[in-house]
Formats: C-alpha cells, structure tokens, sequence
C-alpha cells in the first residue's frame, strides 16, 4: 500500500497553506518548475516531508529546532552553513507554498530518501521570494539524519513592483539613512506619497517628485532596472531618470538610487511632472542577468510596470502658460497660452530647441567672445570688460583691430579673427605706441613731458583676471 | 564760449528732441522721438576730432597734457614751453592716485580771427585703474602759443560723470565675509579684491546643490557717477523692468565710484527652481543730464533659471 501511493505520488506538489493570501501573483522564475504539478492534501502527505522540510526552514531562519515533539532530526556536518545566507533570515516571512517537484523514496533510492522542491515565501508588505531546495536524508532508528541539504534562491524574470510618488519637498537628506531599511521606507512612503484616492491633497502645477520602485520580488543583484518617463503608455520609450548627485547622497555608480534590501530593491529618482497636468506615463524597465540564472541568457528589457503621472483632474498650470507666453514672445506658436502642455506646446519647445541649437551654432559663443576680448585687452584695445558679451565696445575694438591688420572691419568675430588673435603675439610693453583711440601718448621731444599709458603689474594683470573669473554675466549690453 | 563747451552734457540730449521735434514730419516725428527718447538720461558728446595725443595739433596735446598733469599734480617734468597764465581750479576733480592717464580725446579746437596766436579747445582725459576703475575730465582751455611758449591763459576743469556706467557683481557666501560691515575694507580697490577673492565663480553654480544659502551680493560699478546719481540694486524674478526687492540693499560712495551690497538666502543653482531669480542693478542720472532722469537698467544678472527646454515635464521628440 506504501509502496504503491509513493509510485503514484512519485511527482507531486505539497500545499502548505499557512495562511490564505488571497490574489498571489506567481512570477515567473528563471529556473521553471516541473510542468506536471499534482495537488493533494497537506493532511496526505508523508510526515516525513512535512517534518523535513519544517526542519530547513527553521535551519534557513538559524532557529533551534523544536525538541521532543517530533523524532530528532540530525544535519550531518558542514549542511547547516548551506542553508543560511550571509545576511539574510527570512525573518518576517512566512513559507506559503511548498511545491515538491521529485520525491524519491528510501525503497527507490538505495535507503535514501531524495526530494526536490521550491519554497515559495511572502511577508506583510507583500515581497516575495522563490527557493529551490534539494534535500537526501535516511532514517536511522527514531533520527532523521539529512545528509544532503542545499537551497538556491530563484530570481523572476518579470518581477512585480509598486510605484509610490513623494513630493521633493517631503524628502530630506536625513530620511535617506533610513532608506536602507525596508519597513522604515514603507513606512515613510505610506505616510509621505501622494495618493490618487486623495484628489484633494494632491500637488498641482510641475513640481519635484521623488519616485520610488519597489520590487515585490527578490532580485538578483546583476539584474539591471532603470525608471522612464514617456508620453505613451506601451513600449519601453521614455526618457531615462537618473538620481543627482547634488541631492547629497553619495553617488552609487547607477544612474538610480538604489537600495537593496537584501535583494528587495528600492529604486530612487527625482523627476519634474506634472500630477494635474499632461498625463506621462512612468515606466519601470527590468533586464534580467545572468549571474545567478546561468541558465539563461542576459534577458531583453521587459516593462515590469506603467504607471500613468496625471493623478486628478487636469488643471491649467500657470508654469506651463508661462512658457508659452515666452514661446509666444519669441516668435513660436505654442497655441493658446492655457496652461495646458498639448501637441502643440509640444512641437514649439521642439522646434525651439532646433532652433537654438542652429542659432548656437552660428553665433560665436559666450567664451569665444570672451577669448576674443581678453586678446584684444592683451594687445591694447579697448572692448570693455571681457565678459563674454558681444557689446558696442566689443564691436568697436574688434573693427579698429580689423582695420589695424588689414582685415575687413566688419565688427564680427570669424574663424580668421580668432586665428590671428590667437596666432600673434601680444603687444604688451608700455613703451608701444597704440595707434588706438586713447591708448596714444607723447613721446619725449626736446622738453615735452611724456604721456604714457602704464601697463599693469604682474600681480595687478593677476587680480583681474581673478576678477574676470569671478564676475557675473551681465545681460544688458553696455553701449 | 566756455560755459556753453562745458554744458556740452546738458544740453545736448534736449537739444537733439527739439530739433528732431521741430525739423521732421509729423507723420516721422513720434517714431523719432520716441527713438531719441532711448537716450535720455544720457550725455552724448560730439564726434571728436582727435582720439589721441599724438593725432592733435601738437599745441593741443601739450596744453592736454599740461591739464593732465595739473589735475594729477605733477610738479616735475611738466613742459617747459607751457605755462598757466593763472590759477586753474581743478578742485573738484579729485582722483585716487592709481587711477591713471588711459586716453584723450579733442572735440574743439579753434583759433580766434582778430587774434590767431589765441586758440581755444575742448577735449576729455581719461582715467583708468589698474582693476578696471575709471572716470574722465572734460576741459575747457585757452591760450596763446608764440614760437617757443604757451601760455593757458584760462581753464576749466570739469569730472565727466559716466551715464553709462559699467556695473560687475560678484556673489559671496555670506560666512565668508565679517558679521560687521564696518570691518570691510575702506577703500575701492582694496574692497574689490577681497570681494573677488571670497567670490564664488559663476562657473561653479552648476555643481551646487540647491538649497538655498545665505550669500552677499556686491555691485561694484566701474565708472564714477555724479553726486546727484544713485545706484540701486534689486531682485526681482522680472525678467523685464527695472521694478524689484530693494529694501534691503546698503550702498558705499568711494567719492563718486559706488558700491552696491545686499545679502539674503539664495540658490544659484537652476535645478528645481520654479522661477527665475534676477539681480538688477539700476542706475538713476544725476542732474547733470537734464530734468528728465529716468532710472534705467545697467545690469542683470541671472542668479538661477528655469529652462523650458530643461523641463522633465518635456520629452523630445526623439524618444
């Protein structure tokens, strides 16, 4: 009779509902389970199985194992360490599913019993994790001796994860220490993040938001996950968020923040949305790696969740209107100055974007400019203080320069100019006779006084130019 | 003669609406006055007829330069050939001593008819610091040249009064600088160089993070203004205009070269800002450009942005 339920039941699964968790998700994992999956009874199944496995999660958690209610169970030296990882205890986590893949009896099994299986375990918050385990143990009189034990975690290749949205307000640096525990930053996301179930309470107009990803799922620590943001909900566009360095976290050498919580990642990025405004769409793009799933090829991307930024009722948004009156004033058509960023405000900041890379391209740049008038000053002309801006003094010298080397004075800076500018040698002696408007003097003649312009001391050249650097552009041109 | 040369200034900027008024259509008048309008407040000197030393008359650059040396009060090496038939008063023409001869120029020079040995001529000597500081003389001279003398027999000297002054700001972390303004240093040069030695470079805003800071804004204008002209400096988040915050600012006179210093919480980063944050500097005339003395604006200093193009809030149409 033995014998013959465990040929039968030579491949089956063992529920053991612990607790009834009602809409499990069941991700799937790199490492797949067996197809043929037999449910029986937890009541059904061998006691020895129930009491085995019981054993490696208690040994998995470093907790003693219970004595005299069951028959002792011994784990032959060196298993122990193979069931326990570094920094982890499963503490907290309650096993809600055993699926027994392969079990072989002592009868089958030269004395030996085999079992192969995964655990699937949850906690509060809902995160989760797969383990594969592969056990061999024998029964010596009333002991269960385990002479083989060893557990794998599994890592999903579409995991699942929460999305929640702070303002930047309500995030200071010193909440950021306690980011690197979970229930800590469940705990303050919950209290801090805006919820669309509060349309009330929800933020209006572009405002700083830090967006945090929680996995659900235990990741391997070479599978890669980024955050974007798009204007259309399917696909994996957008533009990539990042995490700056200059909100004082030490850099993490990612593009996100992340903080791993013993696989359970937490993704950090700051963005500027809108939650009353144009509806973007948040992506959250995982890509499995290899190194604990050898198996498997490094995955494609995969769009592990969407997640759309306009949380109430779009309103006008009076940075957007902004905008487009300054688009407007500049020539653009941003279309009605609403507030409200549509396909045509869109095309505007588009096309001026374009078009203020053209017109860079075309002008000469601020520290051209500046080059340029810090060369004329060397060589004793007058283009005012060497600020970057192109001025009436600035024109001025640049012209009596021109006419000075036998160059069209037309006043603007070409790639000639900058190259006899750069190429000559500086004039700079007080003895020079500038031929320039207000740099000429009288040269001793019989008793006449000389009138000379003093050119600056070394250390006084030195201090302007610190004070060139320091100095702020001025926007006004002085003529 | 001379008090009309040396009223060049005041008279030139409503002189040039009256005749603009009185000569020009109607249908033109109003574009033109309103274009002539852009200059009030401002001198406007005639067109020189010599924009250095060596390109006057030799007797003009040889009184100049017998002007330059009364006003810096050379005693020694002044030109034995030129002489001052009397006093000069160039009193009112105070400069530092670093502050020294950087040009000359010559607007009028003329010989008298019944007497040609007998000229007049009107002409400018700038001045100018070794960090950029400066300010100009207008003078008025006559005298009568023989074949080895000159004789000023009459001059006068003026300071020109910029009306286009040239303003510099430097931003410096408040906790750099003495809790007690008394402390700071007493001179123009002096000031500028501490300033620019604690100033943050403008270059730097983009690694700083942005919170704000407490930070102390300094205005220095390059060019001396008249006694009855004033400095103010505000913030605004106007781009436009010349309205602004300025209740707070305090002001130094170095003898006509002004300082203008306000302090307050800032952020000079552009990242998380919701409004742009300007500085102005706004210079209102003195009186020596007329009644009408519109304040205008000098300088404006982006101390952080919003850039539309920057927005998260846009995505480019590449993605």
């Amino acid at each position: 009779m033995r014998l013959q339920r465990i040929t039968i039941c030579s491949i089956f699964i063992l529920i053991m509902s612990f607790c009834a968790v009602t809409g499990t998700a069941t991700s799937a994992v790199a490492t797949e389970p067996p197809e043929k999956l037999i449910s029986i009874d937890p009541g059904n199944a061998p006691p020895d199985l129930v009491m085995v496995i019981s054993a490696i999660v208690l040994e998995m958690r470093g907790q003693a194992q219970p004595k005299g209610k069951w028959p002792e169970i011994v784990f032959t030296g060196g298993i122990t360490k193979g069931l326990l990882e570094p920094q982890f205890r499963y503490a907290g986590f309650r096993l809600l599913q055993t699926m027994v893949d392969e079990y072989l009896p002592p009868e089958m099994n030269n004395g030996v019993t085999k079992l192969k299986g995964h655990l699937h375990f949850f906690d509060a918050a809902k995160r989760r994790t797969l383990v594969s385990l592969e056990i061999k143990y024998e029964f010596v009189s009333d002991k269960i001796i385990i002479k083989k034990a060893e557990i794998r975690p599994l890592f999903p290749l579409r995991p699942e994860l929460k999305l929640f949205i702070v303002p930047a307000e309500r995030v200071t640096k010193n909440d950021f220490d306690i980011f690197s525990n979970n229930a800590l930053t469940m705990g303050f996301l919950l209290n801090n993040c805006v919820s669309a179930g509060k349309p009330d309470e929800i933020p209006k107009g572009i405002r700083d938001y830090y967006v945090f990803a929680c996995y659900l799922d235990r990741l391997s620590p070479d599978d890669q996950t980024e955050l974007r943001l798009g204007r259309i909900s399917n696909g994996l566009q957008g533009e990539k968020l990042a995490f700056r360095a200059s909100d004082g976290i030490a850099q993490t050498g990612h593009n996100l923040l992340h903080f791993d919580h013993s696989g359970w990642r937490v993704d950090i990025a700051r963005c500027r949305i809108s939650l009353t405004g144009e509806k973007l769409y948040l992506k959250a793009i995982f890509q499995p790696g290899t190194k604990q799933n050898k198996e498997i090829k490094l995955g494609e991307p995969y769009l592990a969740g969407v997640f759309p930024t306009r949380l109430a009722r779009q309103v006008p948004d009076p940075l957007v209107k902004k905008t487009q009156l300054a688009l407007i004033r500049a020539g653009y058509d941003p279309g009605p100055a609403d507030g409200f960023m549509g396909n045509k405000t869109h095309q505007a900041i588009d096309q001026f974007q374009r078009d203020s890379k053209q017109k860079a391209a075309a002008e000469p740049t601020r520290d051209q400019i500046k080059m340029v008038q810090a060369a004329l000053v060397e060589k004793g002309y007058k283009p005012g203080t060497p600020d970057g801006i192109m001025g009436g003094k600035t024109r001025r010298a640049i012209m009596q320069y021109q006419h000075d080397n036998a160059m069209p004075a037309d006043g603007k800076i070409s790639a000639s100019l900058l190259k006899k500018l750069t190429a000559s040698k500086p004039q700079r002696t007080s003895t020079v006779q500038h031929a320039k408007k207000g740099k000429s003097q009288v040269v001793q003649q019989g008793e006449s006084r000389t009138l000379t312009v003093s050119a600056p001391s070394p250390k006084q050249q030195r201090l302007k130019t610190m004070i060139t650097s320091k100095m702020w552009p001025n926007e006004v041109a002085i003529p | 003669m001379f008090s009309s040369l040396c009223k060049y200034r005041y008279v030139i900027p409503t002189l040039t609406i009256f005749l603009f008024c009185g000569c020009a259509g109607l249908e033109g008048q109003i574009q033109k006055f309103k274009q002539k309008m852009d200059q009030l407040g401002q001198i406007t000197l005639p067109d020189p007829i010599a924009v250095s030393l060596d390109t006057m008359p030799k007797d003009a650059a040889q009184v100049t330069t017998a002007i330059h040396d009364k006003i810096v009060r050379i005693s020694q090496g002044t030109s034995k050939h030129v002489r001052f038939g009397k006093a000069i008063d160039a009193g009112s023409f105070l400069i530092d001593k670093e502050l020294t001869f950087s040009g000359a120029e010559l607007y009028h020079y003329k010989t008298n008819i019944n007497n040609p040995s007998d000229k007049t001529i009107a002409g400018k000597i700038d001045f100018e610091g070794p960090l950029g500081r400066r300010t100009s003389a207008l003078h008025v001279s006559r005298f009568s040249s023989t074949n080895n003398e000159i004789v000023i027999t009459e001059a006068r000297v003026e300071p020109l009064y910029s009306t286009n002054p040239e303003p510099m700001l430097f931003i410096v972390p408040t906790s750099s600088l003495p809790n007690n303004a008394s402390l700071y240093p007493d001179s123009y040069t002096d000031l500028l160089t501490f300033v620019s030695e604690k100033a943050v470079t403008p270059s730097s805003r983009v690694n700083m993070i942005e919170e704000n800071a407490e930070y102390t804004i300094f205005v220095f204008l390059l060019d001396r203004i008249s006694p009855s002209a004033a400095l103010q400096v505000k913030v605004s988040t106007q781009e436009t205009g010349i309205y602004g915050y300025k209740q707070t600012t305090r002001y130094l006179n170095f003898n006509g070269w002004q300082v203008g210093i306000l302090s307050g919480l800032f952020s000079l980063s552009d990242r998380g800002q919701t409004e742009p944050l300007y500085v102005k500097a706004v210079f209102v005339p003195g009186k020596e450009v007329g009644k009408l003395r519109p304040p205008r604006l000098i300088g404006r200093y982006m101390i952080h942005n919003i850039d539309p193009t920057q927005m998260r809030y846009t995505i480019s149409s590449s993605n």
